[in-house]
C-alpha cells in the first residue's frame, strides 16, 4: 500500500528534532497584564474597590486635612485595596481556566508576575483616582475655598511614594500567601513569621513565656512599614532608608514568589 | 538528517521499556488521513511516575508519541489519564522518569507547538468567544490583525460564528467544547500545532458535534499534527486512533495497535509423516507476515495453531491465507479448523483493565512494583513462536496462559523486548511477546521497502528476504487435501486453486 504525503508539513516536522523558538517573555507578559486587567474590571469586585475609595472619603476625609492625614489615610487604604485586589485576582487565577493560557508558552512566573503588576495598577488607578476626586471635591472650584497649602504636585509627588511602595509591598506579601503561588507549608511558614515579627513589638504578650526573651532580641524588621509613611511628609533619613527597606523586602518578597510559583504544580479547581 | 517519506528509525526499546512500533503508512478512516511517522518522536514518556500523597496515580509509564499518529489514552476513571497529561505539559511534575516534547525537557518552551484540550473546558467567562479567541492567538504570537482574523475563521469552523459576541458564560457546555476545540487546533494560526493534547474534546457533545470533532482531528491529522486523544467513547477512539494505550491503577498495561486486530487462525494437525516437516513448516510460516504467531507444533501429539492478520488494511490478505494453508497441506498436514477471529477495542479495552491477579486491588505505593505493559499479541511487527510446555522458555515468562493466539501478553518486565532474538520459543502455554530484530534494527521491517504485501505475495518461492529465509523445502509427493465434502473441505480446495 502507498502511503499518500500528508498535505501540510512545516519544515520542522520534517527535520531530526523540531526546533523549540524561543519567544521574547515582555510581550506576553503585557498580553497577561492587560488581560487580567480587563477580565478584572468586568467582574462586580471593582464595586468593591469604588465602595472602599467612596467609604474612606466618607468617613475620614474632611476639608483642608492636613498632609499628614492625607496621606496617613491613602497609605494605609491603598494597602487594603492592593491586598484585596490581589487575592481576588490569584483566587481567580487559581481555576481551571488558566490551564488554557499556562500551556500556551507563558510561564507560571510571568503569570504572577502579571497578577502581581496587574493588582497593584488597579491599587494605583484606586490611589490616583482617590487623590484627584480629594482634589476636586476640595477645591476652589467646589467649596469656594483654596486648596490647602500642601497640595503642590511636589507634595503629591514625594508623598505617592511610600503609598505606592506599600501596594507593592502588600501585593507581593498576598501573592505569597496565594495558593496559585506557594504550598501551603510556605503560606504556613510565611503567616508564621509575619505574627512572630509583629508579636516582637512588644513580646510582654507572647503566649510562651519562655520565647519571650528571644522575641525581644529580634530586630523590628517591619518598622519601615510604618517608617515608609513618614516619607510623605518628612524625606529625612530615617524616612528614606525606611522606604528603601520597603521596597527591599517587597523585591525580596516578589522574587520569592515568581521563584517557588515556577516550581509549583498547578493543580486548579 | 531524517526526510518525510523515510522510514521511520525505531529506537532501542531499553530507552523506554516499552515496545515502540514503527508507524504504519496505511489510511484509517475518512481515507485521507495519511500518518507521517518520520522523524524522531514527538514526545517521549520514560517511566514516569507521580503520587499524590503517597497514592500512585502513575506508576513506571513509558511510551513514544510517534509523529503524525493519533494515539488513544483510554483507561477507567482514575487511571491517571489526565495526570499523564498535566504531566505532559508541565503542569505537574514527575517523581520519577523523564518527559521530552520535541526532543526537549523544558516543557513550557515546547508549549509553542502544542493545542492542548482541557477535560473541563472552561474558559474566562466575561469575554465573548471572539474576543477570548484572540487573546489566545495573541499569546500564541500571531500579530492583532491575524489574531482577528484567526478568531473569525476559528469561530467558523467550529459553527460559533453566531455566537462569537456572546460572553462565554452563557455558553452552554458543547459550546464551551467547541470553543476549546478552537483555541486548541485554530489559535496558532493557518497550520493546526504539531502536537494536539485533548481531553476528552467530544465529551458533552451531540452527536452531530463529535462527528465534528471526528473532522477535525482527522484534519489536523491531515495537516500534520499528532495528536493524543484522551477518552472515554471507545467507538470514536477506535475509528480515528492509530494506536492506544491503556492505563489502569497508574500502569501502561496495554499499548497496541488497532490496524490490525482481525486475523485468521488455522489449527493443523499432523498426518503420518507429517511432523517431520513441521520445522520447515514452522519455519517456512512464520516468514509469512511480520505478525504471524504461531503456537504449537512442535511435538507430535499437539496441534500447530497459525494465526495470520487479515482484513482490508493487510494487503494480500488472501494470497497470504492461501499460501499458508497450501504449505500446511502440502506438508502432509491437516487442516482441522479455520475462523476469522476479530478483536475490537471494546474487547481489547476490557481485557486490559480486567485486574490481573490479586494486584489491582491493592492500591499500593508506587514504588512496590516494576512497570508492567501488556503488549496486545496483534501487533503487526511481532512475530510470535510458541513451543511445547517441555520446551525451555527463553526468557519472560507471564501468569495468565493465552486464551487465543490474540490474547494479550503481558510482559513482566519491559526491557526483555530488547532481546535480539529473530524468534523465539515458548511453551505454549506461557505466551511471549518478542522483538524481531533485523539487519538495519527495525522490529519486524528487515527491508523497510518491502510491504508487508510483498512478502506474503512473494512467500512460497525461496527468494524472499526477512529476518530468517528458510524456503519450504520441495515435497517429493505433493500430498491433497483429503476429499472433504464440508464447507470447509470445498473452501479449502477452492483456496488451493487460487493460490496455485
Amino acid at each position: 500500500m502507498e502511503a499518500t504525503a500528508p498535505q501540510t508539513l512545516s519544515a520542522p516536522q520534517a527535520e531530526q528534532a523540531p526546533a523549540i523558538k524561543s519567544r521574547s517573555n515582555p510581550p506576553v507578559f503585557w498580553k497577561l497584564v492587560r488581560f487580567t486587567l480587563r477580565d478584572y474590571f468586568r467582574t462586580a469586585w471593582v464595586f468593591l474597590n469604588l465602595a472602599i475609595l467612596v467609604g474612606v472619603h466618607a468617613l475620614f476625609f474632611k476639608y483642608k486635612s492636613g498632609q499628614g492625614h492625607f496621606f496617613g489615610i491613602e497609605y494605609a487604604a491603598t494597602i487594603l485595596q492592593a491586598a484585596l485586589t490581589c487575592a481576588i485576582m490569584f483566587s481567580r487565577s487559581n481555576r481551571a481556566e488558566s490551564y488554557a493560557i499556562l500551556a500556551r508558552q507563558v510561564s507560571r512566573a510571568s503569570y504572577v508576575g502579571a497578577v502581581i503588576l496587574a493588582a497593584w495598577l488597579v491599587a494605583l488607578l484606586a490611589y490616583v483616582l482617590s487623590a484627584v476626586f480629594d482634589l476636586i471635591y476640595f477645591s476652589e472650584w467646589v467649596m469656594g475655598q483654596p486648596l490647602a497649602d500642601w497640595q503642590t504636585p511636589t507634595n503629591y509627588a514625594l508623598g505617592s511614594l511610600p503609598v505606592l511602595v506599600g501596594a507593592a509591598f502588600s501585593v507581593c506579601l498576598v501573592a505569597l500567601l496565594s495558593t496559585f503561588v506557594t504550598t501551603s507549608a510556605v503560606r504556613l511558614g510565611t503567616m508564621t513569621l509575619l505574627a512572630v515579627l509583629v508579636m516582637s513589638f512588644d513580646a510582654r504578650n507572647f503566649p510562651f513565656e519562655g520565647a519571650r526573651p528571644l522575641l525581644q532580641n529580634i530586630p523590628p524588621v517591619l518598622a519601615p512599614l510604618a517608617g515608609a509613611l513618614k516619607f510623605a511628609t518628612e524625606q529625612d533619613n530615617v524616612a528614606t532608608v525606611s522606604l528603601a527597606m520597603l521596597g527591599g523586602y517587597t523585591l525580596l518578597m516578589l522574587i520569592i514568589a515568581l521563584i517557588l510559583s515556577g516550581t509549583r504544580e498547578l493543580v486548579l479547581d | 538528517m531524517q526526510t518525510a517519506n523515510s522510514p521511520a528509525p525505531v529506537e532501542p526499546a531499553e530507552s523506554t521499556g516499552v515496545d515502540i512500533l514503527p508507524a504504519p503508512t496505511e489510511q484509517r478512516d475518512a481515507g485521507s488521513a495519511t500518518e507521517n511517522t518520520s522523524g524522531p518522536p514527538i514526545a517521549q514518556i520514560e517511566r514516569v511516575s507521580k503520587q499524590f500523597r503517597g497514592v500512585a496515580a502513575l506508576r513506571g509509564v513509558s511510551f513514544n508519541l510517534e509523529r503524525g499518529e493519533i494515539f488513544g489514552l483510554l483507561g477507567p476513571n482514575g487511571a491517571g489519564k489526565s495526570t499523564l497529561l498535566k504531566l505532559l505539559l508541565g503542569f505537574l511534575h514527575s517523581d520519577a522518569g523523564t518527559i521530552k516534547l520535541f526532543g526537549t525537557t523544558d516543557l513550557t518552551k515546547a508549549h509553542a507547538h502544542i493545542g492542548y484540550l482541557p477535560e473541563q473546558p472552561r474558559y474566562h467567562g466575561n469575554f465573548s468567544g471572539r474576543e477570548y479567541l484572540e487573546f489566545q492567538a495573541r499569546l500564541a504570537g500571531l500579530s492583532g490583525r491575524d489574531a482577528k482574523s484567526m478568531a473569525a475563521r476559528a469561530l467558523q469552523q467550529v459553527g460559533l460564528e453566531e455566537a462569537a459576541n456572546r460572553r462565554i458564560r452563557t455558553y452552554s457546555k458543547g459550546m464551551r467544547q467547541r470553543l476549546g476545540l478552537a483555541v486548541a487546533v485554530y489559535a496558532s494560526g493557518d497550520t493546526p500545532p504539531e502536537l494536539l493534547v485533548l481531553d476528552e474534546p467530544a465529551s458533552g457533545l451531540a452527536p452531530e458535534g463529535q462527528i465534528a470533532v471526528r473532522e477535525v482531528l482527522l484534519d489536523s491529522k491531515r495537516r500534520g499534527s499528532t495528536i493524543l486523544l484522551c477518552s472515554h467513547q471507545l467507538t470514536e477512539v477506535e475509528r480515528i486512533c492509530s494506536r492506544v494505550g491503556i492505563l489502569r491503577g497508574g500502569r501502561l498495561v496495554a499499548l497496541t495497535r488497532l490496524d490490525d486486530q482481525s486475523r485468521v487462525v488455522i489449527v493443523a494437525t499432523p498426518r503420518p509423516r507429517g511432523f517431520e516437516m513441521a520445522p520447515h513448516l514452522i519455519e517456512y510460516l512464520k516468514n509469512l507476515h511480520p505478525a504471524v504467531i504461531i503456537k504449537g507444533g512442535l511435538i507430535e501429539s499437539e496441534p500447530l495453531m497459525l494465526s495470520l492478520p487479515t482484513g482490508s488494511d493487510v494487503p494480500h490478505a488472501a494470497s497470504m491465507k492461501a499460501a499458508a494453508i497450501r504449505a500446511i497441506v502440502d506438508a502432509r498436514w491437516d487442516v482441522v479448523s479455520l475462523h476469522v477471529e476479530n478483536r475490537d477495542l471494546e474487547s481489547i479495552y476490557m481485557q486490559a483493565v480486567r485486574p490481573l491477579r490479586k494486584e489491582a486491588a491493592a492500591e499500593t505505593p508506587a514504588d512496590s512494583k516494576p512497570p508492567e505493559v501488556v503488549e496486545v499479541a496483534a501487533e503487526p511487527t511481532t512475530p510470535r513462536i510458541e513451543a511445547p510446555p517441555s520446551e525451555p522458555a527463553s526468557t519472560d515468562v507471564v501468569a495468565e496462559p493465552l486464551a487465543s493466539p490474540v490474547d494479550v501478553a503481558p510482559i513482566s518486565e519491559p526491557a526483555v523486548l530488547a532481546q535480539p532474538e529473530p524468534a523465539e520459543v515458548v511453551p505454549a502455554s506461557q505466551p511471549l511477546l518478542v522483538r524481531p530484530v533485523s539487519t538495519n534494527g527495525a522490529a519486524g521491517a528487515a527491508n523497510p521497502a518491502t510491504t508487508p504485501g510483498d512478502t506474503a505475495e512473494t512467500a512460497p518461492t525461496a527468494s524472499r528476504s526477512g529476518p530468517s529465509t528458510a524456503p519450504l523445502p520441495p515435497l517429493s509427493e505433493p500430498v491433497e487435501p483429503q476429499a472433504d465434502t464440508s464447507p470447509q473441505g470445498n473452501w479449502l480446495r477452492d483456496l488451493r486453486r487460487e493460490g496455485s
